[in-house]
């Protein structure tokens, strides 16, 4: 996890502890992120689905934020295959 | 069998199962329940998708396929089409149709509609199928929720793209997690499971049903709120090999189910015909069999070459001809055998039943052109707003093939007329004139003696004549306090030019429809009728020859030479008293028929045979009606009523005024068939 400006670039293989930790972070500094950025390795998957649903809980609470997955779509995974999105109340 | 005959032959069947899909979905429509008839319109989709790609028609095939995918869904759904679903399916067929066009001439360009009717069926798909959850859960696609066009609903694949990407031997599994709250606490993780289904399978997508109201303070992260996610995975293992995967979770928390298995053989087509679902590879052999208990089945019916119809129908004509021929050779004449006048006499009736059983191949029920109207009707009518009910009568009555072709537009055109300017502008002006709220508008097909007769009625409001009357003398179609039959002036709305629309319309009025219906009827040797009572409706009557290639004429003799008349045209034959006949400014002559004033043409003067002229009441006057009125054509006499073959002339002659073809007569030598419209 890093924070450059009002750009937070996560790791895409963060665990829920990490996860976890995200959440009190981001809460604490909603109003002044941006965008966030997941980063991955070439063959890097996600560890937790917590993320993303923190992500989306983040996306929810400002619908400002960019976050790169829901811009580019890129989530084309190595081993995972395509995951698309599909959001319920 | 060539590859440019083949795909002549896909080209043929394509443009059949289009014309096809188009009517069954209208009829569809009116019992969207009818799961058989839905099942009908996929299978259609399904030959034309395969075929399609076959022949590297690839705009086509993958508009098809998105298509059928649509289809599919709701063949194996409880959800039932809704009017809006209907109208994407027509508007995914007339997209069909022309993209069939533009495949076959080879353009690069694909119809206007093209994208914009794929991009709804790819919307519709995505609120309808998998992820089923966007159904279940009553929910908005991500991209609306968070307003981000960059998500793309359109890229969201469909179960047969993952049939697609199956190796050999591999089958396609459904797997669903529905895990519960508390999965991260019991040390589970979706993810942790992706990881261990890659021990037995390749995972093709995921779908994931995410919330979208997570309350700011109640979120925790360590509840897990994703309420399911289906995976589709490719295995050549078994069910229970990725049911093992999920062996320590609850059993209502995973689901694992077979979607299909990689059967790619030839019988996959005609499995898809059964309606039969794939189930599994030991199947394929019952399949196998059954394919060939069907095609065993269809070989009820041979398909020709229209080409070699024509052909065999040309042989029979001159079959009739030669045995014309024989018998009114005066040599056989004179032979006084009996045995000899019997074998003539069979002979005869046998030609004639060829001639019959072969001019039957031609003739096809009128239906499917009926059945096209319906389409006609439906969209005439959302267009112009009114309720329309459509009655079809006599779908039986059979027609010639060719007939059928040259028939569809100007039957297109009186319907639309029908709808547009002859029901009632409102259902509350129906009312008022103490109708049915409902437009009502009838087709009709029956045989009348040797004609063909195709009505279109309508319960509307009638036609005005005297607004009709005025328009034309507006027009300069007729002179001031010229006298004209109600029949001469319903005419009127067919002359080039007319319309007594006070708007112009979109779907008609536009002032040259019915003068094209007329041309082209006239164009197979018919014509057409109108009659009309204000206030009741209007009927269209087209009346048309059973046949292109054989007509009923009426012999006779003009300068000694036979001419034949079609009898349609004819309405009566007589020879004028002396006093019935009148002259004009000393060169035109009129005869009195009863109350009408007919003018007489001179045959022989029309086609200048001979200026000398007879005396009308030693002549026999033919009275004729062609599309300007009626006129009594002189002739020296009528030798009798025969049908002919029609045979075209040569370019040389072929412009001839006042004669449309020729036809050879049991003597040898040729007629020539007069053209009625140009004799007077």
């Amino acid at each position: 996890m890093d924070i450059d400006g009002d750009v937070l670039e996560l790791d895409i293989e963060m665990d829920l502890e990490e996860v976890k930790s995200l959440q009190t972070f981001v809460q604490d500094r909603l109003d002044y992120i941006e965008e966030i950025v997941l980063l991955r390795g070439k063959d890097g998957v996600p560890t937790t689905s917590a993320l993303f649903t923190l992500l989306f809980w983040v996306k929810r609470q400002k619908p400002s934020i960019k976050i790169d997955f829901f811009e580019t779509m890129n989530l084309e995974l190595e081993g995972y295959g395509a995951m698309y999105w599909i959001a319920h109340e | 069998m060539s590859r440019e005959k083949l795909r002549q032959i896909f080209i043929e069947e394509a443009n059949e199962i289009i014309e096809k899909m188009d009517v069954d979905i209208v009829n569809y429509e009116e019992e969207a329940s009818n799961k058989e008839l839905l099942n009908e319109i996929f299978r259609g989709v399904h030959t034309l998708k395969g075929s399609a790609n076959a022949f590297n028609f690839s705009r086509l095939g993958e508009f098809v396929h998105h298509f059928e995918d649509v289809l599919d869904f709701f063949r194996n759904a409880e959800t039932i089409p809704n009017s809006e679903h209907v109208n994407l399916f027509l508007e995914s067929v007339s997209v069909i149709k022309e993209t069939l066009g533009c495949d076959v001439e080879e353009r690069a360009e694909l119809p206007k509609m093209y994208e914009v009717c794929l991009q709804k069926i790819q919307a519709l798909l995505t609120e309808l199928k998998e992820p089923t959850m966007l159904l279940e859960a009553g929910v908005n696609d991500v991209t609306l929720e968070f307003d981000n066009e960059h998500f793309c609903a359109s890229q969201v694949p469909d179960e047969s793209s993952f049939l697609e990407q199956l190796h050999e031997g591999e089958s396609l599994f459904k797997v669903v997690l529905t895990l519960d709250s508390d999965i991260y606490l019991r040390g589970f993780d979706h993810f942790l499971f992706f990881k261990n289904l890659l021990h037995v399978s390749r995972i093709l997508a995921s779908f994931w049903s995410m919330p979208t109201f997570l309350e700011a303070e109640a979120f925790d992260v360590e509840h897990n709120s994703i309420k399911r996610v289906t995976l589709y995975v490719a295995t050549s293992k078994s069910k229970e090999d990725i049911e093992d995967v999920f062996a320590f979770l609850e059993e209502e928390e995973f689901c694992v189910e077979a979607i299909a298995v990689p059967l790619k053989d030839v019988n996959e087509d005609e499995r898809v015909k059964n309606d039969e679902p794939l189930v599994s590879e030991s199947s394929s052999v019952k399949e196998e069999s059954k394919s060939v208990k069907s095609s065993v089945m269809t070989k009820n019916f041979l398909k020709i070459d229209a080409q070699k119809l024509d052909e065999l129908f040309d042989s029979i004509g001159e079959l009739v001809i030669a045995q014309n021929c024989l018998g009114e050779n005066a040599k056989i004449k004179a032979v006084q055998d009996a045995e000899v006048s019997k074998t003539i006499e069979n002979l005869s009736k046998i030609t004639r039943l060829i001639q019959n059983r072969v001019m039957g191949l031609r003739m096809v029920p009128i239906r499917d052109t009926f059945e096209k109207m319906k389409r006609v009707v439906r969209d005439s009518s959302k267009k112009v707003n009114k309720p329309i009910h459509l009655l079809l009568e006599g779908e039986e009555t059979e027609i010639d093939k060719t007939m059928v072709e040259a028939l569809s537009d100007p039957l297109v055109h009186i319907i639309r007329n029908a709808i547009d300017h002859g029901i009632e502008s409102s259902p509350e002006e129906r009312k008022k004139a103490g109708k049915s709220e409902e437009g009502n508008v009838t087709l009709r097909a029956y045989h009348r003696g040797g004609s063909i007769i195709i009505e279109v009625r309508d319960d509307g409001r009638g036609i005005n004549k005297a607004k009709v009357y005025q328009k034309a003398l507006e027009r300069g179609i007729i002179e001031k306090d010229e006298l004209l039959s109600d029949a001469q002036v319903y005419g009127l709305i067919m002359q080039p030019g007319f319309s007594t629309a006070d708007a112009i319309s979109d779907i008609s009025g536009r002032g040259v429809g019915l003068d094209v219906v007329r041309t082209a009827i006239e164009a197979v040797r018919g014509k057409v009728d109108i009659s009309s009572q204000e206030g009741l409706g209007t009927t269209f009557s087209i009346v048309l020859p059973l046949t292109l290639a054989i007509i009923d004429g009426m012999l006779v003799r003009s300068n000694e030479k036979i001419f034949i008349i079609p009898t349609l045209s004819i309405t009566e034959s007589f020879r004028p008293l002396e006093q019935n006949v009148h002259m004009a400014g000393g060169k035109e002559e009129f005869v009195q028929l009863r109350s009408e004033l007919l003018p007489i043409v001179r045959l022989s003067r029309v086609l200048e045979l001979d200026e000398s002229a007879s005396l009308p009441w030693e002549c026999t006057l033919v009275c004729i009606e062609n599309s300007k009125g009626k006129f009594a054509l002189l002739v020296d006499e009528l030798v009798g009523r025969q049908q002919v073959v029609i045979k075209t002339l040569g370019s040389f002659l072929a412009k001839t005024e006042g004669v449309s073809g020729g036809a050879v007569m049991g003597n040898g030598e040729i007629a020539l068939i007069l053209n009625v419209e140009e004799l007077y």
